[in-house]
């Protein structure tokens, strides 16, 4: 299935990118499309993702159609065809 | 004791004379220092019921517990007054070398009383305080004043507290400024003008001693260390500003006045846009490891030469906000409000109301005149120039328009419709009369609750109850019982670090974790190494809750009812027609039902009063003779 | 105006790394006094312009000007090292040395009347310390030689490498 996938804040500067297409496989959870953004964008290892590769470095988390901030705990969902994930830095505040 | 000199300075300006006042330990370990002591001084020695630009509205200053330490980001101070814009307390937060200046001069608070016939700029160098005439600083713009202050005494080190000619002019909406930073919210610069102080000015010659010194030096080096890290990298590398996209793909950013959520210009206006063409440098605070200041630098252009540090809260209101999708614009009306010494939201949203009631038909480009525009301007959302001349006319009062707007939303609404029979309240984008922060809060139910109950107003530093909501631990959309509970939460873990005070942006860098059990138990270490006291997590989590009631019991002294506890209409009858945050409203029975629960887990009458035992079992048995029920 | 011999070591800023914290001069004033006081700190930040932000402490000065205007002979530079040193029992506090140094590296104590300056905290294991403290990295104990190395060949990446 086909995602987009945007970057903001921290994770644009880091990948240089704002926004792609991202084809996963179907049932592919939030966990595993950031591990294939870490693959492809090591540069964003450290800063926005873990060193192990598929936990997201705090305050970084994945928006879901922009209803849904997903949880620590929700990481094992996944989206579907169509759908577009932000990955944002989000500390409120300033 | 260490930490503290154990001296409050008393200043009268009526009378020129200064005495000073000693408060015993545990006044201290109650208080401690930031909003917290500043909220109390004000409660002492304010007259009560006054008007807050007669002489009986004290300027209380409290230094930080950790200032002219090591330890990171605590270079702070507290200020404190009865608001011009909201009648109750004002309590702002300020950090840099003027913090740290106050604590080597050997003073833990400092009270201004009454007011002086002429303008005056007081010198407090260590112990000798003196008045100095200040005739030639006014009209001169806050830094400027600070640099003429420096070059007459020739010495880096002395550091002032200024007021820019916003504050000369009593707008309401006027700041305090000290070396580049503002105590920015809730018109603590009008008061200053009310008195004609103009500036305050330290020299601290003396060094900072702490209980335990290699401890603390321990402390704070691993802190240090840790605000080097992923913890603070989005203030470092982009700053505050990086909210701009957040809150734009959420629907949150308040767009023509909190009409959107969505904003079609925001990648213009971002934090992402700043850092590619116009950051200059980030600089630091005094004190401070993290370093966020993103200083925004414009070189060509109409605005060519302007630079202002640019945070979120000053963006959104002087970009989005105003429909203004023109970066430049942005940079200058934030420059402006510096130098002439505005809170930068105050005055972004009130233009936005103004620009409302132009497209509206309320105001006419006749209402606008100015000696820029002699025949007035065209003031609809989307114009920057009309954004940036209305910040120079309301620092100055200037024609018609500036001096309406001076008064702030709520004021500003008022007399318009009295004047002209409108009903610009309903868009009047204020809470008890400190304007709406960067987030709109139809759908940040939790937020909603938090900015209505607050003690100045609607401000989103101090209730912080946006975080459950954007971060989706909670439904943002709905109500549930969760909500009183979580608001209480929110605010009183705020209020330790506006105490310390200490900048909540290190709040990660103690253990990577923000929370409560993440970071009071280091706190605790800082504190006890600093003063020698023994506290634990509880005492950490009773100093929020003890700031938070002096500010609360300060409002319900000087009139406060539940009414007050509102939101703009705006939110309760407007929902969003487009965008991730559509079609919500708080209804009336949803706020109602938020105050209910919220006033009950602070243990607070149905009215939202506080009970005697509450108020003594937090070591306020004065405050329990007044005001308890 | 005096140059910097290549073999003595000091402690250099880099401005555009440098926010104005101020954290060198607190550590500095506490390694050296046991007290927080930036009026003790041997190394001094300035903040000329809002953006121009950098610190100073002593360059270690070939034929160091402050020793030679001494006219107490209080001040003795370390041949080997260039640190200076100053001399308890022959320093007055006159303040000729702040007058030589075009630095600004040099401060009088007002309670002991010494004049004093960076000594490169020599006497302490892992070196000085406000190299050791700085959040940012923008302070190092450096030679000219190595600062001259570094810019060369980061003017040589720039041009050739266009990074």
């Amino acid at each position: 299935m086909r995602i987009q996938v945007e970057f903001l804040g921290v994770s644009r500067l880091e990948t240089g990118v704002k926004e792609i297409a991202l084809d996963v496989d179907k049932g592919a959870t939030f966990r595993d499309i950031v591990r294939v953004l870490g693959t492809r964008y090591p540069a964003l290892i450290g800063n926005v993702i873990q060193p192990d590769g598929e936990t997201l470095q705090a305050p970084n988390i994945l928006n879901h159609n922009a209803r849904r901030m997903v949880q620590a705990s929700q990481m094992g969902d996944g989206p579907s065809d169509g759908d577009r994930i932000i990955l944002m830095s989000m500390s409120a505040g300033g | 004791m260490y930490g503290y000199s154990g001296k409050i300075l008393h200043i009268d300006l009526t009378t020129r004379k200064t005495r000073v006042e000693t408060k015993p330990e545990a006044w201290y370990k109650t208080y401690i220092g930031g909003v917290s002591m500043a909220s109390r001084l004000c409660w002492e020695n304010i007259e009560v019921g006054c008007d807050p630009l007669s002489p009986g509205n004290p300027i209380c200053i409290a230094g930080g517990l950790f200032a002219g330490t090591p330890v990171p980001v605590g270079g702070k101070y507290g200020m404190a007054s009865k608001s011009p814009l909201t009648g109750f307390i004002g309590d702002s937060l300020s950090g840099s070398w003027f913090s740290v200046t106050l604590k080597r001069a050997g003073w833990d608070g400092i009270v201004v009383h009454g007011a002086s016939d002429e303008w005056v700029s007081v010198f407090i160098d260590d112990d000798k305080v003196e008045f100095r005439n200040a005739s030639h600083l006014v009209g001169l713009g806050t830094t400027e004043t600070e640099e003429a202050i420096r070059e007459e005494f020739g010495d880096d080190q002395v550091r002032s507290a200024t007021i820019g000619p916003a504050g000369e002019n009593l707008a309401r909406l006027a700041n305090v400024s000290n070396d580049g930073r503002k105590a920015g919210r809730t018109g603590q610069g009008t008061v200053w003008g009310s008195k004609k102080l103009k500036a305050l000015s330290i020299r601290g010659t003396r060094g900072v001693r702490v209980a335990d010194p290699e401890t603390l030096l321990k402390l704070s080096y691993d802190i240090l260390q840790a605000a080097q890290g992923p913890h603070t990298q989005k203030y470092r590398i982009l700053g505050t500003s990086s909210n701009v996209l957040n809150m734009n793909r959420l629907g949150l950013l308040p767009t023509r006045n909190y009409q959107q959520g969505v904003f079609e210009g925001a990648e213009l206006v971002s934090g992402e846009y700043l850092h590619e063409h116009y950051k200059a440098k980030t600089i630091a605070c005094a004190q401070c490891p993290i370093a966020c200041e993103q200083v925004g630098h414009v070189k060509e252009g109409p605005y060519a030469g302007a630079m202002g540090h640019v945070e979120y809260e000053s963006l959104y209101a002087l970009s989005s906000d105003c429909g203004v999708n023109d970066m430049e614009a942005a940079i200058q009306a934030i420059a402006n409000c510096n130098e002439f010494g505005t809170d930068t939201m105050s005055t972004g949203v009130t233009i936005g109301w103004a620009m409302e009631c132009y497209e509206r038909g309320v105001f006419t480009q006749d209402d606008f005149k100015c000696e820029k525009y002699p025949e007035g301007f065209e003031a609809n959302f989307g114009n920057g120039e009309a954004m940036v001349t209305l910040t120079e006319m309301i620092a100055h009062r200037e024609g018609y328009m500036g001096n309406l707007l001076a008064e702030g939303t709520r004021r500003a609404s008022a007399q318009v419709d009295e004047e002209r029979g409108t009903e610009t309240y309903k868009w009047a984008m204020h809470i008890k009369g400190l304007e709406a922060p960067g987030y709109d809060a139809r759908t940040l139910k939790t937020f909603a609750l938090g900015l209505a109950v607050g003690t100045r107003g609607a401000c989103h530093n101090r209730t912080a109850a946006y975080d459950p909501d954007i971060k989706g631990e909670v439904d943002r959309f709905s109500v549930d019982e969760t909500r009183g509970g979580l608001a209480k939460s929110t605010e009183e873990y705020a209020a330790v670090y506006d105490t310390l005070p200490l900048c909540k942006f290190i709040r990660r860098c103690f253990t990577g974790k923000a929370d409560r059990a993440g970071a009071w138990p280091a706190i605790a270490q800082l504190i006890n190494a600093t003063t020698g006291w023994e506290f634990d997590y509880d005492d950490v989590d009773l100093i929020g809750e003890r700031a938070h009631t002096i500010k609360k019991a300060f409002n319900i002294r000087e009139g406060w009812t539940r009414e007050d506890d509102h939101l703009p209409y705006r939110w309760q009858h407007e929902p969003m027609e487009t965008g991730p945050s559509a079609g919500y409203v708080v209804t009336d029975e949803e706020l109602e039902y938020m105050k209910d629960i919220y006033y009950e887990a602070k243990g607070w009458t149905k009215e939202g009063l506080i009970p005697k035992e509450k108020l003594i079992a937090l070591g306020m048995d004065d405050v329990a003779e007044e005001i308890g029920v | 105006m005096p140059a910097s011999t290549s073999k003595y070591q000091y402690i250099a800023n880099d401005p555009q790394k440098c926010v104005g914290c101020q954290i060198c001069e607190y550590v500095c004033s506490y390694t050296k006094t046991g007290e927080f006081n930036t009026y003790r700190s041997r190394i001094r930040t300035v903040r000329a312009h809002k953006i121009l932000i950098t610190s100073v402490a002593c360059r270690t000065c070939e034929d160091a000007p402050c020793v030679i205007a001494c006219p107490r002979d209080a001040l003795k530079q370390d041949p080997a090292t260039g640190v200076i040193h100053v001399d308890a029992s022959r320093c007055d506090g006159c303040a000729w040395c702040i007058e030589a140094c075009d630095f600004g590296a040099l401060s009088i104590n007002p309670e002991t009347k010494l004049a004093e300056i960076c000594d490169l905290c020599q006497d302490l294991e892992d070196g000085p310390q406000c190299v050791k403290w700085c959040p940012k990295e923008a302070l190092e104990l450096t030679t000219p030689d190595r600062r001259a190395q570094r810019a060369r060949r980061k003017l040589a990446i720039e041009e050739v490498l266009g990074r």
